[in-house]
């Protein structure tokens, strides 16, 4: 599932909106304010694979890796606190 | 690696990690988790030369909770060790969390598998667990 975020669009009335994608099939929802659109936004999020994330976060520091996979420790410019992030070789994954 | 992140985004719970945002490019997936600034449990536990009772029973409500909390929702961690309950806080030892889902799976009774060194002695003759 992937999301695009995009907020002017032709329909007048509702003017905030999230593409879900999947493939070839995709729905679009879109609401009337924005504390309803933040809201929606932020509970579909833990369920979607989103796109950009070199744009979103800027990586730190190394500090452990384990069968494949590698822990950063990542800043994420939007709220400016650090996370940590596994990144996974999707080459070197077997399933 | 696809059960682990459908495992963690159906839970939410203090005791447990909490992964916040999956990212995916042409060749890499970014799994975005909370960042745990302490210690697992096994180098503050051998760090610490004395403990607490207070401290050290609330560390493990809260990770039992945790843990019923998972069961609750028909998941093993299947890899459950002190290695992998990292801590909060670098100090209290109380904001005790469970991580490492990397083994998990939903409930099924007739299997039965972990690190060998800790399997219980009688595995072979195990037919429920979990």
């Amino acid at each position: 599932m992937k999301k695009i975020k995009y907020s002017d669009n032709s329909y007048a009335n509702y003017k905030f909106g999230i593409r879900l994608q999947r493939g070839e099939s995709k729905s679009e929802l879109f609401t009337e304010s924005a504390d309803n659109f933040n809201k929606l936004y932020e509970e579909i999020k833990r369920f979607c694979v989103l796109p950009k994330f070199a744009k979103k976060y800027k990586v730190l520091t190394k500090f452990k890796s384990a069968n494949g996979a590698h822990l950063y420790k990542c800043f994420r410019f939007s709220d400016s606190t650090q996370y940590c992030v596994k990144i996974v070789d999707k080459y070197a994954l077997s399933e | 690696m696809l059960r682990e992140t459908s495992i963690l985004r159906r839970v939410d719970h203090p005791s447990i990690v909490k992964l916040y945002e999956v990212y995916e490019d042409e060749s890499n997936v970014f799994l975005v988790y909370e960042l745990l600034q302490g210690k697992d449990l096994r180098s503050k536990l051998s760090e610490l030369l004395c403990l607490d009772e207070k401290s050290l029973s609330d560390c493990l409500w809260k990770l039992l909770h945790g843990l019923a909390h998972l069961h609750s929702r028909n998941i093993m961690h299947k890899d459950l060790r002190l290695e992998n309950i990292f801590l909060r806080a670098p100090t209290s030892l109380t904001d005790a969390c469970i991580s490492n889902f990397n083994l998990a799976d939903f409930t099924d009774p007739s299997k039965c598998i972990g690190p060998a060194a800790l399997l219980p002695p009688a595995k072979p003759n195990y037919k429920k667990y979990g």
